[in-house]
């Protein structure tokens, strides 16, 4: 019986060779996890951004090679590259500069879209957002994205021991939040 | 395949598990909203479909060929040159009698014999496609062979296929066996290229799928003894996507358009339904992504409705949106 990697391994060859069974599956597999990550690092395009993402990894599919855990790496890293690209563009618009200072996007979602999303997920990723920017990036990384310790630090530029005191740190702080813990309370 | 943690050695807390099951969670259906344009992303990105023309005989087909001439008529009053010679290169091994090459347009008659071009060069076909007097498709004269040809659809989806629909006759009697080919003309591309064939059946018809049309194009048929069917005209309908994203600012959402099938540059306009009647309300040009995104007002009561209109050009048809809602909070 093959393991889980197998399996993704399997699906991503398929979709490398136009299967598109095989894409779909990846892209329900990752594209949630790409948008929380994205809200994570406070991306407010995130739906754009991630839109842009897979244009440019569908795009770059056929050169891509690795396995399962590069897929994920690579993907998440053109991810981050996009959001930055978004944030810096942001800059240059006054009306992002004066809408950054309103509130964090997941606040001012509407009610159709509470009742649609996942209200605890939607609440995890905003307490994961309300940690330091490092350790936000990192525990997004190593949770949402399901990234390795190394890959993360390669992608962050860091060293993995730095990562680990990111993720723990975040991590206890995330433990002592009462919006994490009233999560087990809430149905999705 | 759902997504483990890897090395992730933190000490079990049930309330980091709760976080964790939250945060791996499947997605939502908010977050795979855009599985269908995502889908079609994909079928976009994998290049520019390679088309594979299905050639299928059948007997049904929609159009009526009257075939009245002999095997005399030329080619090369008929065709334009890189059809005529694309013609000969398919045609000549059924005997099919050539003409020279300096031909087309002149109305000379075939007497020479058979040609075969073994290859066209691209720029040849191009710059031959651009200077030839192109046939109208109808039979010169009363000898002519005859071939005409209808698609099951003028106006279809982009990335969608049709089917072309000939009859080959001569003096009234159906020809059978013969293979004919099915020419295109691509929008703003260089010339006629061949498209497809099929050998007509007993009752001369003959019938060409074509598959993944992203751009607008002409269609032809071409037979032996110099029939040439008339034109057919395909209008591509490229899909508009909408997207609608919360913005920031509480009354503030954010449209962002996606059109596959339409090249970066294109313009697509929102429109407004005021009164029942569509009214403009602004314009972008497609960007690198073929996206666009546009900044609406969230009005404070009731709502409001906008449509995304992709404008025809000469590479598509005309285009909206499906009806987006924009609704006070």
């Amino acid at each position: 019986m093959g393991t889980e990697a197998d399996d993704f391994d399997d699906v991503l060859s398929r979709a490398r060779s136009g299967d598109e069974t095989a894409f779909l599956r990846l892209w329900d597999h990752l594209h949630p996890r790409l948008l929380r990550y994205l809200r994570v690092l406070g991306c407010d395009e995130a739906d754009d951004v991630a839109s842009e993402t897979w244009l440019q990894a569908v795009r770059d599919l056929s050169r891509f090679d690795g396995g399962a855990d590069e897929f994920r790496g690579w993907l998440f890293a053109i991810g981050r590259h996009r959001a930055i690209d978004a944030s810096r563009a942001r800059i240059r618009s006054r009306l992002r500069l004066m809408s950054a200072a309103v509130a964090p996007v997941a606040d001012l979602s509407p009610v159709e879209d509470e009742v649609l999303d996942g209200l605890s997920t939607r609440q995890a990723v905003a307490a994961v957002a309300g940690l330091s920017p490092d350790q936000a990036e990192v525990v997004a990384l190593r949770i949402i994205a399901g990234l390795d310790t190394a890959a993360v630090a390669r992608m962050l530029g860091k060293s993995p021991g730095a990562v680990r005191i990111a993720l723990h740190r975040g991590l206890r702080t995330l433990s002592e939040d009462p919006r994490v813990r009233a999560l087990e309370e809430v149905d999705r | 395949m759902s997504t483990d943690v890897p090395d992730l050695t933190e000490p079990a807390d049930p309330a980091l598990d709760g976080l964790i099951r939250a945060l791996t969670a499947d997605g939502t259906a908010r977050e795979l909203a855009g599985r269908q344009a995502a889908l079609e992303m994909f079928r976009s990105s994998r290049g520019r479909p390679r088309r594979h023309r299905l050639a299928v005989s059948m007997s049904t087909a929609a159009a009526a060929v009257v075939l009245a001439g002999g095997i005399a008529a030329a080619y090369a009053a008929a065709l334009p040159a890189p059809v005529q010679h694309i013609a000969y290169r398919m045609l000549g091994t059924i005997g099919v009698p050539d003409t020279p090459r300096s031909a087309p347009g002149s109305g000379a008659r075939s007497s020479g014999t058979p040609h075969l071009a073994a290859t066209i060069p691209p720029a040849h076909r191009t710059s031959a496609a651009a200077t030839c007097p192109c046939p109208t498709g109808s039979p010169g004269t009363a000898a002519a062979p005859n071939l005409t040809v209808v698609a099951v659809l003028t106006r279809i989806p982009a990335n969608a296929g049709d089917v072309f629909s000939g009859r080959l006759a001569s003096g009234g009697r159906p020809e059978a066996g013969v293979r004919v080919q099915l020419f295109e003309h691509v929008a703003n591309g260089p010339g006629w290229q061949a498209a497809g064939s099929a050998v007509t059946d007993h009752n001369g018809d003959v019938t060409v799928t074509v598959t993944h049309l992203t751009t607008n194009a002409s269609f032809r048929l071409a037979g032996p003894g110099g029939a040439v069917s008339q034109t057919v005209r395909i209008t591509v309908i490229p899909p508009v996507y909408v997207a609608v994203v919360p913005g920031l600012l509480a009354r503030v959402d954010r449209l962002t358009i996606w059109v596959p099938y339409a090249p970066a540059g294109d313009a697509v306009v929102l429109q407004e339904l005021s009164g029942g009647v569509w009214r403009r309300v602004g314009e972008r040009l497609l960007g690198q992504y073929h996206l666009a995104r546009f900044t609406v007002l969230v009005p404070l009561s009731g709502h409001v409705e906008y449509r995304v209109v992709l404008p025809a050009t000469t590479a598509h048809g005309w285009s909206a949106s499906r009806w987006i809602r924009v609704a006070a909070q």
